[in-house]
């Protein structure tokens, strides 16, 4: 390979994979995205040496300028406060295009390697992808190879390499200039080997890194970067929606959190509470109720619930402990499995302060984390509450009594809506009397008389629940879930409608639940005298879902718990895990002995350990005498040895080659006679053969240095070299005939 | 080995690239210990890595890579000469990359770089490095520094090796045009039995292929029916002695300009030889010492021997006395020209004092 080219194309896949890493956290706009992908691909074409336009200096201004014009376009954004980092990112982009096309000397790629590195540190601080771990792979191959031949590649340009030309009596004469240029189109400097070697290498690097990952000290320390990812947006969970945009998520498959149930079982029917409403007008819900409610955590980084609340054992069945992974989204809200009671929420501990990462109880029993960037792991303890019964009502929130002020907000309903819907709620309860009954009643209706659609048409009245209940008949969860709560205040029950997910995709290779946007859901929560809040789902379901197979779907369950595990182990690896770690590695090298084991190795741990210990050290120990025994009993050679044997080697290839042609060395000719020979024939090979002899000759006989490197090219050309067909084999070289003399004298 | 070269020389030392890099790890490792954001301590990792395998690398580089020297055959004072440097590889499998060479001469470092881009396994390249050393003297080379930036140039790692060579730097010849022309008018012409071209007839032999035809000698050959050759006597050469002073008083000894002055005296008779020679005189030297003297010299062939011992010459006090001329050599005769003027004798030494009354001779003074 030659040189220059294959350095041009290790730096490109050096810088290409950091741009791609960057790109892949989402913050850079599409547009800059193409742009740049382009500018790549397309500087590759271009080189600046071979474009007298491109060495121009007013090629090189224009680039300056575009910089200049860029840095003027970004550097308000950073001043007002925006994210350094995206503005950064995105003039890394045009940066690295600048140098790309301005490839002339080694610190135009220099400066481009440090373009690379500073997007590979933008995706760090801006995406917590798995992808990220696959790509820095990659870059640490790429960067290894580059780096390598960038030093080469500078060291000969600046060694100023001279071939001296001796002078009379070994005195210096003249010096002159060796052609860098001639090197750089070099096949010989750098093979398929080197690169592979040093692939290895950049293995070993990786691997390196990793361990010294798991040991770089965690020391817990977590304050603020200016650094805010962008999250997911996620539609419905604000405090101020309108009606009809949360139910139309269903084609969305953006994962929203993945949740882990360990040792348990998924209960039937799990939904997951985000945010609740309570002020309703013309289609639009409102949360007016919210607070700033504080609690302090407990030594644990537990947050109890409740005034008495108290966490029951992880082997009380009625505790449902859910680990929930939480992607980054644009909500503050945090979701809790429902329908249970919420006992308590541990947070991790790298939240050393509350004021900066502050857990809020946001009133209607919102749980909200504010302040909060990137992903987030949080565990639930929850009480599980008895199964859901037949009419909906899925199963009970104990809560105190509310008081005036709480059942008012509860009851509120528009000042304009229309007294049909009202009247609607009384005819479907009428002869019913308890609240429960009245519930159970809507519901039903609601479930049976209306159909499920996304598919809306305009609603022709300014009210679309009017619509909703007396045109069309049929609509998503959240016209059912408004209509069921208006209508209970209507009746003079406290209602609330609530926004989450119901349910999500199994994991079965990894054993979690994924729920994503599509899954989003709307429901009511009911104030039922003497039961507290009864949560009601109006909805009517779907049929099962046919259960998904094929290898695509395997695959893509297989990446999520890849992404979930390097969430786990890498992004959430803090000093908690690094304690654990070590006591595991610890417990497994010396493991506690128990109190009744008689067994020796029980008591004696490094006894057991020693003899795995003492056998790998026999192995070893064989393994290095082998490699002795075998370098004694194999014959010694030395370097010249080696050498010589190599040239006899090409040289025996070389006769074969000529005994194909037909040129076969006979008993007592020598070397030089047979290249006389085969060159008296015309073979095309003669002149190959014949420098072939006279190295080989000055090297056995004259002690010169041979170049096996040349010879072994020598051998190959006359291999390739075209057969003539006139070359006639000839016979061995004789003495010239003596001149008989015709008339006998 | 002088233990303060040894570890002066060898070991790792950061480069300018490496100190940025370094500064940079420091920076990445302040942001990641502050934030706690995992991705930045596996870039961190990563950093550390590359600095770790930067270190092995380069020690594979060096490993078994055997330096030697190749000087050349002469090397004069203030004339640049070029020192080849001849590096091998001993290496199996691994090649050697970005190798760079300094030779040390007398414990310094010569301040010339040799530079070996790619040497392959168990192979051997050859440069060298044009040098010049002022002064004529015996130096000794003592050992080379090897030393590699391989392959990402964040360290310097060097090594130290032992190989001793010792170079004779011999006087500076000067251009002769400069010199005023030598009268030599020889009286003790030396003629030696040694066949030559011109010359006294010597003997017939028997003609060889190869044998100039026009010595024939057909009388002889028509008598024996077989070719016959002349063989000619040397001409009588002429004969020079080169008298050199090499004695300073014992207070001029550290007088750099009196150093100069005799360094000087000696390039002039180290000229003054190398031209006699050329010009087929035979030559002999006389400088003051206890040291055996150089026996005649007859041809170019033994201007190395000259060359040599004017290398060599020590400065001494006036008290030593001059080398006691050599005999002549054996079979040869001195035949007296009358000329009274003697032997032709050099002295190269300003104000040198005069030779002796029985050496007859007729002097020309150095400048």
């Amino acid at each position: 390979m030659r040189f220059a080219a294959t350095h041009k194309a290790v730096s490109y896949l050096m810088v290409t994979t950091a741009f791609i890493m960057l790109a892949l956290t989402g913050e850079l706009p599409i547009l800059l995205t193409l742009l740049t992908s382009a500018g790549i691909v397309g500087s590759f074409f271009f080189d600046p040496q071979n474009q007298p336009w491109m060495m121009r200096r007013a090629y090189s201004y224009a680039w300056w300028a575009l910089l200049l014009l860029v840095l003027g376009l970004l550097l308000p954004d950073g001043i007002r406060g925006d994210s350094i980092w995206e503005g950064g990112s995105r003039f890394l982009c045009v940066f690295l295009l600048a140098k790309l096309w301005q490839r002339r000397s080694n610190s135009d790629y220099l400066q481009a390697y440090v373009a690379s590195f500073l997007m590979l540190l933008s995706a760090s601080l801006l995406g917590t992808s798995m992808v990220y771990a696959v790509c820095l792979l990659f870059y640490i191959v790429f960067s290894t190879w580059t780096l390598t031949l960038f030093h080469l590649r500078r060291e000969m340009e600046e060694n100023y390499l001279l071939k001296h030309l001796p002078g009379k009596n070994g005195q210096a004469a003249e010096s002159e200039r060796v052609e860098v240029e001639r090197i750089l189109n070099s096949r010989r400097v750098v093979g398929t080997s080197f690169l592979v070697a040093s692939g290895l290498v950049s293995v070993g690097i990786f691997l390196l890194a990793d361990l010294l990952f798991l040991l770089l000290p965690r020391v817990g320390i977590s304050l603020d970067l200016p650094v805010r990812r962008k999250g997911l947006l996620l539609t419905g969970f604000s405090e101020h929606i309108k009606l009809g945009a949360h139910g139309l998520l269903r084609e969305n498959a953006k994962v929203v959190m993945r949740v882990q149930l360990p040792g348990q079982t998924l209960p039937p029917d799990l939904r997951f509470r985000g945010i609740s409403f309570d002020h309703y007008e013309h289609g639009q819900w409102q949360k007016t109720h919210s607070t700033d409610e504080h609690r302090e955590p407990t030594p644990g980084g537990l947050y109890l619930l409740g005034r008495d609340a108290t966490v029951q054992t992880p082997q009380d069945a009625s505790v449902l402990r859910s680990e929930i992974y939480l992607e980054p989204l644009e909500t503050s809200v945090l979701f809790v499995p429902a329908p249970a009671k919420t006992l308590a929420v541990q947070l991790p501990d790298s939240w050393l302060s509350t004021s900066q990462w502050p857990l809020q109880f946001g009133g209607d029993d919102d749980l909200v984390a504010k302040n909060r960037h990137g992903s987030l792991h949080y565990t639930v303890y929850s009480q599980r509450l008895p199964a859901a019964s037949a009419s909906g009502s899925a199963g009970t929130v104990v809560a105190p009594p509310l008081t005036p002020s709480e059942r008012q907000q509860y009851l509120q309903l528009p000042a304009d809506l229309p007294p049909s819907i009202g009247q609607l709620a009384k005819e479907r309860t009428q002869g019913l009397s308890r609240p429960q009954d009245q519930a159970t009643a809507l519901v039903a209706f609601l479930q049976k008389d209306f159909a499920y659609t996304t598919q809306l048409a305009q609603p022709k009245h300014a009210e679309p629940l009017q619509d909703f209940l007396f045109e069309q008949k049929k609509g998503h969860c959240e016209y059912f879930a408004t209509a069921l709560t208006i209508m209970l205040r209507r009746l003079g029950i406290p209602a609330r409608s609530i926004n989450g997910y119901l349910g999500g995709e199994w994991n079965a290779y990894g054993g979690y639940l994924i729920v994503r946007q599509q899954h989003a859901h709307s429901w009511v929560e009911a104030y039922l005298p003497e039961r507290g809040w009864v949560t009601l789902d109006p909805t009517p379901q779907a049929g099962p879902q046919p259960p998904r197979t094929g290898i695509l779907h395997w695959l893509g369950q297989f990446s999520d718990d890849l992404e979930l595990t390097f969430y786990k182990y890498v992004i959430e690896y803090d000093l908690r895990s690094q304690l654990q770690l070590a006591a595991k590695f610890r417990r497994t090298l010396w493991p506690q002995p128990t109190v009744h084991s008689d067994s020796p190795s029980a008591t004696y741990p490094l006894r057991r350990w020693g003899r795995w210990l003492g056998f790998g050290a026999a192995i070893l120990l064989i393994l290095l005498m082998s490699r002795r025994l075998w370098r004694l009993l194999a014959r010694h050679q030395s370097v010249e040895e080696r050498t010589e044997e190599q040239a006899k080697g090409q040289l025996r290839r070389a006769l074969q080659v000529l005994k194909r042609r037909g040129f076969v060395l006979r008993p007592a000719e020598t070397l030089q006679q047979l290249a006389a020979r085969v060159d008296l024939a015309g073979d095309k090979s003669a002149a190959s053969f014949a420098e072939l002899v006279q190295r080989y000759y000055a090297h056995r006989f004259g002690q010169q240095t041979i170049d096996l490197s040349e010879v072994t090219r020598l051998t190959r050309t006359m291999a390739r070299a075209p057969r003539s067909s006139s070359a006639i084999p000839v016979g061995p070289l004789s003495a010239a005939p003596e001149k008989s003399n015709p008339d006998g004298g | 080995m002088n233990l303060r070269l040894w570890t002066r020389l060898r070991g790792v030392r950061l480069t300018r690239d490496g100190g940025w890099f370094c500064i940079v790890l420091l920076c990445i490792a302040l942001i990641a210990l502050n934030t706690g954001n995992n991705l930045l301590y596996l870039l961190l990792a990563m950093l550390l890595s590359l600095l770790l395998a930067s270190l092995l690398m380069a020690e594979v580089s060096l490993r078994g890579v055997v330096p030697r020297r190749q000087p050349p055959p002469r090397v004069h004072a203030k004339d640049p000469f070029l020192m080849g440097i001849v590096l091998r590889n001993d290496k199996r499998r691994f090649p050697s990359f970005s190798i760079e060479v300094e030779d040390l001469c007398e414990d310094e470092v010569v301040d010339k770089r040799c530079y070996f881009l790619k040497i392959p396994a168990g192979r051997t390249q050859q440069t060298s490095y044009r040098h010049s050393l002022l002064r004529r003297g015996r130096y000794v080379f003592t050992a080379f520094r090897i030393s590699t930036k391989f392959p990402f140039a964040l360290f310097r790692t060097s090594r130290y090796v032992e190989h001793r060579s010792e170079v004779v730097v011999y006087p500076t010849l000067l251009p002769l045009s400069h010199w005023p022309q030598a009268m030599t008018v020889a009286i003790g012409n030396l003629s030696m039995s040694k066949v030559g071209r011109r010359g006294n007839f010597h003997a017939l032999r028997e003609y060889r292929h190869g044998d100039d035809p026009r010595d024939i000698h057909w009388r002889s050959s028509a008598r024996r029916q077989r070719l016959v050759v002349r063989e000619h006597e040397v001409e009588a050469v002429q004969q020079v002695t080169l008298l050199v002073d090499n004695s300073l008083p014992k207070e001029l000894h550290k007088d750099p300009e009196a150093q100069l002055q005799l360094e000087k005296v000696i390039s002039w008779a180290a000229s003054l030889g190398a031209f006699y020679l050329e010009h087929g005189y035979a030559l002999r030297l006389c400088i003051r010492g206890t040291t055996p003297p150089l026996p005649l010299l007859v041809s170019p062939a033994n201007l190395g021997r000259l060359l040599l011992t004017l290398a060599l010459l020590p400065t001494v006090t006036p008290e030593v006395p001059f080398q006691k001329p050599p005999p002549p050599p054996a079979g040869s005769r001195i035949e007296p020209e009358p000329r009274g003027h003697g032997d032709s004798l050099m002295i190269v030494r300003p104000n040198a004092p005069m030779p002796p009354e029985s050496m007859r001779c007729h002097i020309v003074e150095a400048d």
